[in-house]
């Protein structure tokens, strides 16, 4: 099974990332007035459990055949393991080949607490043989949508491919379908949320 | 002691400093969640626009666009949901985008994927997205002002405590993060600019601008009160007047001459016009007294209390004395004037519209007498009224009883000879006066909104009447349209658009299959009419731009004058005078340039056929073919004698 070892993470504290200028002016106000709070250290959160659905029986290494079915994810750029004109298209059943975990977690866009089914991140890009000089993946979406994530990033875990609802039915658009990307409560990457990509179309290995 | 002070002095320096930090940072925090609304919901009204785009290509291009469509729509419910999870689960805000989702959720979309229910779905489903989208816009506005007000009156107070100014600088960085943030709010690619484009493009932004107006009942270009505030305003003083018996004034202002400074200047210059007017008025009357626009070059002064009906004639020379003075247009002087009429509660009734009514029959008289002066409602102008308002009695009655009739006149295709439409026109089968032609009731109508009531008819019964040809006679009505006379003042309701929606669903016909006829000189630029228009011709409807050459559009202006059909008035087909034929190709070949189809009226003899064929005219009507008739009597798809053939054969 392709679980990655998690190390703690400090969650951030700043609530909204957007407005760090005035956050820091606050803070400085208060720590000038010497009477504002410590700031309190972070609690660890607890380790992503994810539970496994199926085992993977497409790993790292393997060749990638043509999907069968209608492509609903292509992987470009610095990748070796490609099956179409130097990309790696893939449909449902090749992503459940990578092996289908079960998550659940709070996805901040509708304020909810959901379940996906779906792959880590890490492992999809260990299957398309990313290169090690890599650094970044940019997403597009099919409304054009743009973001990048480090590899790094996608390195740490809990950066989630989600396949399939949590009761195992497609995603539809409406909800952010076919694939997307979503991350374990905590994870420091998903405090943007415009890192939380939904509709898929490309993944652009830079 | 100095040490007592110096510590009384830090210790309020302390307490400002913390008060201000603590307002600064629940500003940052009300801020960032209005900006986190406005980005849902501007997400959410760009994605509708691109739902409504899409449905269009779906039309255009059925086989190739349907999965573009459902993708599309799948985008607009996410940010939808996006939407409205900023929002409390039970805030009016988070039930009315609720009610979106769920609207939209229940649409039959499936029945765009089935071509014989395409048109109707299709027309439904824009309708949906474009009442959301307003919904959408209005909910964003109002986020949006509030996020500016919270913004301001945080700096008020700021100001007010004297905090330091690194504070302020502090709070102005926040601003333009904040504007940052909104400008690359989850954008697309193509980012914030196409998006404007795209609104643009839409031209729903003005249609959108003219209902929020209405709502805070304000005219948006001359801070004015609208006509239904004016309404309100008026309604409320005749209350008071009323129990106190004081009198109420109304003055009805319309300008001289603004149209000419229009064409002559631009809408630009025009505005500016309105403007100094409004600015004028509003300088001569007393405090209290109200001045409002109700549309167009049409204004409204609310006199209140009154000592005497000469006061307010004296009231409404000075205004037309402040009007005519010349206004400064692009370093010209332009001078406008004004006719006004004056009204008074005297016999102590009270409905508002009835005075509002008496001043503009004043006004009216005022502008047939020569305009620039004023005309008191009176007695003889009373008789007039009521005898204008006998005959719209009677039309009413007519409507109620079913005294109103259609005949249709067909048009032919030029090129085959086929028929290939039909043209309703209304007469009235008046009790004990027999056929009255449409001349003699229609002016009346148009005076008020009793025109739309028949207008409403018309539109109900020729789209059933299509639909009766078409279930009976499919093949011979196959390519037939009908064309349905639409007035201006229709036009400019805003019911226009839900009651062409109405009738087409009720007839269950297409929208391609109806016209409507708008007589050229009610096809004035203005901003109304051309959404309308606009909205009309996105429901698949054609625009036919009727009795062209009797106004004065220039041929250039075809152009912009959102019509897809041109009919050439039967003046010049009929007309001998030198250099008519000359005018007739030039029409025909200047709307064939802009991609309208050209109808010739009032085609009598086979040598006008020949003439009118000759010049590429693409259908023809007249006598020559059929004269209106009831469908009774009609064998739809011919024209029910060999005139045609005869025509033809004469013309090849």
């Amino acid at each position: 099974v392709s679980l990655f070892e998690f190390p703690t993470r400090e969650p951030s504290r700043t609530k909204d990332g957007l407005r760090p200028t005035l956050a820091i002016l606050v803070i400085s106000v208060l720590a000038a007035c010497s009477s504002a709070p410590a700031s309190s250290p972070a609690k660890a959160p607890d380790p992503y459990r994810a539970v496994m659905v199926k085992p993977a029986v497409l790993r790292a290494g393997q060749a990638v055949p043509l999907p069968k079915k209608k492509p609903i994810l292509t992987l470009a750029g610095k990748i070796s393991k490609t099956n179409a004109n130097k990309a790696l298209m893939l449909d449902a059943g090749s992503l459940d080949e990578m092996g289908v975990m079960k998550v659940r977690l709070y996805e901040p866009t509708v304020k909810k607490q959901m379940s996906f089914q779906g792959v880590w991140l890490a492992d999809v890009l260990k299957v398309a043989g990313v290169d090690k000089s890599a650094s970044s993946v940019h997403f597009t979406a099919l409304d054009d949508f743009q973001a990048d994530l480090t590899t790094a990033q996608i390195a740490q875990g809990g950066v989630f491919l989600a396949t399939k609802s949590g009761d195992g039915a497609p995603i539809d658009i409406e909800n952010g379908g076919p694939t997307r990307i979503v991350f374990m409560d905590g994870v420091k990457a998903g405090k943007n949320e415009d890192a939380w990509i939904w509709s898929l179309k490309t993944l652009d290995v830079k | 002691m100095l040490a007592f002070v110096i510590l009384v002095a830090a210790g309020g320096v302390f307490r400002i400093v913390i008060q201000t930090s603590v307002q600064l940072s629940q500003s940052a925090a009300h801020s960032s969640l209005t900006q986190a609304r406005l980005t849902g919901l501007s997400n959410a009204q760009r994605e509708s626009l691109r739902l409504v785009l899409s449905l269009d290509a779906l039309r255009a291009h059925p086989e190739t666009s349907a999965d573009a469509a459902r993708l599309q729509r799948g985008l607009f419910l996410r940010q939808l949901h996006a939407a409205v999870a900023q929002f409390e689960v039970d805030s009016s805000e988070g039930t009315q985008i609720q009610q979106i989702l769920t609207r939209f959720a229940s649409f039959p979309w499936e029945r765009l994927d089935d071509p014989a229910q395409r048109d109707i779905a299709r027309s439904s489903a824009v309708a949906l997205v474009v009442t959301s989208e307003r919904t959408v816009k209005d909910l964003y506005d109002q986020q949006e002002s509030s996020f500016f007000q919270g913004n301001a009156d945080s700096l008020e107070v700021n100001r007010r405590s004297q905090v330091a100014l690194a504070e302020l600088i502090g709070l102005v960085l926040a601003l333009v993060v904040s504007w940052v943030v909104m400008l690359t709010r989850r954008a697309r690619g193509d980012a914030v600019r196409s998006y404007d484009a795209l609104l643009k493009e839409m031209q729903v932004s003005r249609l959108l601008q003219e209902d929020l107006a209405h709502q805070v009942g304000h005219d948006p270009l001359t801070g004015l009160a609208n006509r239904s505030r004016m309404m309100e305003l008026i309604e409320a003083a005749l209350h008071r007047g009323q129990r106190s018996g004081a009198l109420v004034g109304v003055l009805f202002i319309d300008l001289d001459h603004f149209k000419v400074v229009n064409d002559a200047f631009g809408h630009g210059a025009g505005d500016e016009v309105l403007r100094m007017s409004a600015e004028r008025m509003l300088g001569l009357v007393r405090a209290g007294d109200t001045v409002g626009r109700l549309g167009g070059d049409e204004f409204v002064a609310l006199i209140e209390p009154l000592s005497s009906p000469a006061e307010l004639v004296a009231l409404a020379d000075r205004l037309i004395a402040a009007i005519s003075d010349p206004i400064q247009i692009r370093g010209q002087d332009v001078t406008i004037g004004a006719s006004i009429g004056a009204a008074v509660n005297l016999d102590g009734f009270t409905s508002g519209s009835k005075l509002l009514d008496h001043a503009d029959i004043a006004a009216y008289r005022a502008k047939a007498a020569g305009r620039g002066r004023t005309v008191f409602f009176d007695v003889q102008l009373s008789h007039e009224l009521q005898d204008r308002a006998d005959q719209e009695a009677a039309i009413r009655v007519g409507l109620a009883n079913d005294e109103f009739v259609l005949h249709y006149q067909p048009l032919l295709e030029v090129r085959t000879g086929l028929v290939n439409g039909y043209e309703a026109l209304i007469r009235w089968q008046r009790p004990e006066r027999g056929l009255v032609f449409p001349d003699s009731f229609i002016p009346i109508a148009e005076q008020s909104s009793l025109i739309c009531d028949l207008d409403r008819w018309v539109l109900h019964e020729a789209t059933r009447q299509l639909a009766v040809w078409v279930r009976d006679e499919p093949e011979a009505s196959e390519h037939c349209t009908i064309a349905v006379n639409i007035s201006g003042r229709h036009l400019a309701e805003s019911s226009i658009v839900p009651d062409v929606v109405q009738a087409l669903a009720n007839a269950d016909i297409p929208a391609s299959r109806l016209v409507l006829e708008i007589t050229e000189t009610v096809f004035v630029d203005t901003p109304r009419l051309v959404s309308h228009l606009r909205a009309l011709r996105d429901l698949g409807v054609a625009i036919s731009l009727d009795d062209f050459g009797t106004g004065y559009t220039s041929i250039g202006q075809l152009a912009h004058l959102h019509a897809d059909i041109l009919k050439i008035d039967r003046s010049f087909v009929s007309s001998e005078a030198p250099g008519a034929g000359e005018l007739i190709a030039l029409m025909i070949n200047a709307a064939h340039a802009f991609g309208m189809h050209v109808v010739a009226e009032g085609i009598e003899t086979g040598d006008q056929f020949a003439f009118v064929r000759e010049l590429g005219c693409d259908s023809a009507q007249g006598f020559l073919f059929a004269r209106p008739q009831p469908a009774a009597t009609i064998m739809v798809g011919t024209v029910g004698s060999d005139a045609t053939a005869h025509a033809m054969h004469e013309g090849a």
